[in-house]
């Protein structure tokens, strides 16, 4: 089928890096005890906490000591291969990881179109728009409005970070990287307060109606990813002050801002759905 | 083909003598070998487990009186068996024979991510104890489909929250999984294998990673709803707040119809491997081989609600779907086509992989009617939820993907371990497999027509008869088993090394890696210059004259 030949200059030679890594087992592991934790937190049981904070701490060592080796090894080596073109691995990752989402993201969609439709259905009111009292409740506002300029200007700024690092300009660079991460903190915090304003003052809680959990599931499940990024892209500012980025290897962070655009974009989609509900 | 099983002796037998593995190897390994290894030895322990509750039924279901286990523990085994089966046994399987073959058939060092791919590996491995400890906490009860009002309502059965929390596990293992099949297929085949040069089993990791990353989500929306609304007062299923048990079968549907695919689409592969090793000629039709699981992949995600005819939905929506599911078959019956066609005027050798590859065309396309009858509606109105179903159901996942791991098995061990299973015991396993499954499985297609419902362990003394035959078929399939795991642990006493290419395969993984490979799979990346089943295309002149005296 094929022929062995070693003077094919396209075939970089191969760098042994080991075969073994102790942080996926590890993280794994961790995960495994945190999701125990979580399920007899559910069935409220005492030790279940302390379950999960330790399972979570396990698994957030071994991620952090996963990435840091990340970032100390080259890259373009880590995995062996033979291929040169290893940036481009990454974006297809994302890319596909992206697309994983989309379908994640739409079951949700889904449930929320599907419950809607079945609302009018029967019983020919609108949508559960109503609190505990049984009083009509707008949930479009003030923090909706300020959390859509936070994350759709964070979306700018790490644009702007990617384009500095690529031209050298390493001081620009961290403090846009920076921006960013404080942008997508202020939107976290955002949330936080909605939920406390609408839980407790409103008294829309997520099990008044079936809107009501639907929005609380998808502004959490929201709310969790731009979490992840702004984690992801916390450790790329710190490794940034290690010299862990360079004009030639800026791939973690054009990784990193693909994923915040997308999560940007579901954000868009959950404020003209959702909120708005102009589709 | 001898001279490069000389070359590479030398240096498996310096390999071999020079390895000596420390447990934290194994634990802690990046190599998509060794990954792949503890997925198909794990797997295959969850078989054994999984075989154990199926068997603990078919006693049950022998006698039509309930008098072997009580209500709660039958709906528990029913329920066990199914998962245990799809997401414990075929499909780490199909991880873990993914992850050792389609590399080294791309010829590739290792998988795109390796660690994300460790990862992966533990995730189902914690997923996996989480689902056994259903057995020492309580089983869950609702079936492997976990339908909303059953799994909702009970909110003290600590049973199915382990299932749900398990299932996220494994779910998310196997979005690890198929990101790493796609992007390792996409970018990191040898020099010179173009798309069409790819091996079809290399092609169905791809479908399966596809089918993975998209249908993988939708399940872990799914039973996030159920958790939620299980134990923190949300409503998305529930009719008393408004709302619909309906969606939940729409919701897991849209997972669970590709899932099915997952399990079939690497099975597809493995036979497209096998039978033009077997048949000295290139597979049939090769393109159309890829394009019709492409085809099949797609269609998988526009045909959920043919689960559904009976539930209640808008019956609008089931014209559509029946129309769908049965263009479904058209693919599939060119596949069955092609692979018949490889065989036509081929030299057959009747080694166990292609004994058992030939007993998958037969049950998989006796399973392939059951599904076409399915399909339509006026008769699934009748049948549905009854054992029709069930028989259907086994001989596409037992007659089809089992079938075709089996052979996988017996195929690609000497790759794996450097020695050949012994024949007669493969033929024996064969045997009582085939014999086996077709006894227990058959009947439950007249079982059905008859009108016994599924997932009862109490049923009418009329369908007595069958179901006896049935729980026979059962001991004789699972007395089978016993032949494979005899054959795996005599071979590995006898030490007895095999050719480097036993089937002469001109697979990259046969030609161009030692058995076991090394820890790098290749010496050198090998440079694809032919098409990946070029079996007799130089015709012999013997073989030449026949043809032209045949016209």
């Amino acid at each position: 089928m094929a022929d062995s030949n070693s003077h094919n200059s396209s075939v970089t030679p191969y760098t042994h890096l080991g075969h073994t890594n102790p942080w996926p087992f590890t993280a794994s592991v961790g995960l495994m005890v945190a999701v125990f934790g979580l399920l007899l937190v559910a069935l409220k049981s005492p030790v279940g906490w302390m379950l999960t904070i330790i399972g979570a701490g396990v698994f957030l060592i071994a991620v952090f000591s996963w990435v840091t080796m990340l970032v100390r090894e080259d890259i373009g080596e880590a995995t062996g291969l033979t291929n040169p073109e290893f940036p481009s691995i990454g974006r297809w990752m994302v890319g596909f990881l992206i697309l994983s989402e989309t379908f994640l993201f739409g079951a949700l969609f889904a449930t929320y179109f599907y419950l809607r439709n079945h609302d009018q259905v029967y019983t020919g009111s609108l949508l559960h728009f109503y609190n505990l009292e049984g009083k009509v409740f707008e949930i479009w506002g003030l923090f909706p409005i300020l959390n859509t300029i936070f994350l759709v200007s964070s979306s700018v700024t790490v644009h702007f970070a990617e384009e500095a690092l690529r031209h050298g300009k390493e001081k620009l660079f961290q403090i846009l990287l920076a921006i960013t991460v404080v942008l997508g903190v202020l939107f976290v915090g955002g949330q936080v307060y909605e939920y406390y304003n609408f839980a407790v003052n409103e008294h829309f809680t997520p099990q008044v109606s079936t809107f009501a959990g639907t929005f609380y599931t998808l502004t959490t499940l929201h709310g969790s990813h731009v979490l992840a990024g702004v984690i992801v892209l916390t450790s790329l500012l710190v490794g940034s002050f290690y010299k862990s980025l360079s004009p030639k290897r800026h791939i973690a962070l054009s990784v990193a801002s693909i994923y915040w655009h997308f999560v940007d974009v579901i954000w868009i989609l959950l404020v003209a759905i959702i909120y708005l509900r102009y589709i | 083909m001898s001279e490069t099983t000389v070359e590479h002796h030398g240096h498996q037998e310096h390999g071999h003598h020079d390895y000596k593995p420390h447990w934290s190897d194994w634990l802690f390994t990046t190599d998509a070998k060794k990954i792949g290894f503890i997925y198909i030895i794990m797997s295959f322990v969850y078989f054994i487990v999984g075989g154990a509750l199926a068997g603990m039924i078919r006693i049950e279901l022998a006698t039509p009186k309930m008098d072997f286990v009580d209500g709660v523990t039958y709906n528990g085994l029913v329920s066990m068996h199914g998962t245990i089966m799809i997401f414990m046994w075929v499909m780490p399987f199909v991880a873990g024979i993914i992850n050792f073959v389609m590399p080294l058939q791309i010829g590739a060092r290792d998988m795109a991510f390796p660690r994300l791919n460790a990862m992966g590996l533990w995730l189902f491995n914690a997923g996996a104890l989480v689902l056994l400890a259903t057995f020492l906490l309580g089983m869950p009860q609702a079936g492997w489909t976990s339908y909303a009002p059953l799994s909702t309502l009970d909110k003290k059965e600590i049973g199915m929250d382990l299932w749900i929390l398990g299932i996220q596990l494994l779910g998310v293992s196997s979005i690890m999984s198929g990101l790493n099949f796609i992007v390792t297929v996409v970018k990191l085949r040898a020099p010179g294998m173009t798309w069409f040069r790819m091996p079809l089993f290399v092609w169905s990791s791809l479908v399966v990673g596809w089918l993975m990353i998209l249908a993988m989500p939708a399940i872990a929306v799914t039973l996030l709803e159920v958790f939620l609304e299980r134990h923190f007062g949300f409503t998305f299923f529930g009719p008393a707040h408004g709302g619909d048990p309906i969606l939940y079968q729409h919701l897991f549907w849209f997972f669970g119809h590709p899932e099915v695919y997952i399990l079939i689409m690497p099975a597809f592969g493995i036979i497209s491997e096998i039978i033009p090793v077997f048949s000295r000629k290139p597979v049939f039709g090769y393109k159309l081989m890829a394009w019709s699981m492409i085809l099949i992949a797609f269609l998988s995600f526009l045909l959920w609600a043919h689960h559904m005819f009976s539930s209640g939905m808008d019956p609008r929506l089931s014209l559509p779907f029946m129309i769908l599911t049965m263009i479904i078959g058209v693919p599939t019956g060119v596949k069955m086509f092609n692979w018949m066609a490889t065989m036509w005027r081929g030299k057959l050798y009747l080694d166990s992989p292609m004994i058992f590859s030939l007993g998958f065309l037969i049950t998989f396309a006796v399973g392939g009617f059951g599904g076409i009858i399915l399909a339509s509606i006026p008769i699934d109105l009748h049948i549905t939820n009854t054992y029709f179903v069930v028989g259907h159901m086994h001989y596409v996942l037992f007659g089809g993907s089992v079938m075709a791991i089996f052979a996988a098995i017996y195929f690609w061990f000497p790759k794996m371990t450097g020695y050949k299973l012994n024949e007669k015991l493969a033929l024996w396993h064969f045997g009582f497999t085939f014999i086996g499954s077709n006894l227990t499985f058959l009947p439950m297609h007249w079982l059905g027509m008859l009108g016994m419902p599924r997932r009862v362990a109490d049923y009418d003394p009329l369908y007595a008869n069958d179901n006896l035959m049935a729980s026979i078929g059962g001991a004789i399939m699972g007395f089978g088993t016993l032949f494979l795991v005899a054959n795996y642990f005599l071979t590995l006493r006898k030490k007895e090394r095999c050719a480097e290419n036993p089937w002469n395969s001109k697979g990259l993984e046969w030609t161009h890696a030692s058995s076991p490979p090394s820890a790098n799979n290749f010496d050198e990346i090998p440079i694809v210059t032919t098409d990946p089943y070029d079996y007799g295309v130089l015709t012999p002149p013997k073989a030449a004259k026949e043809a032209k005296a045949h016209g």
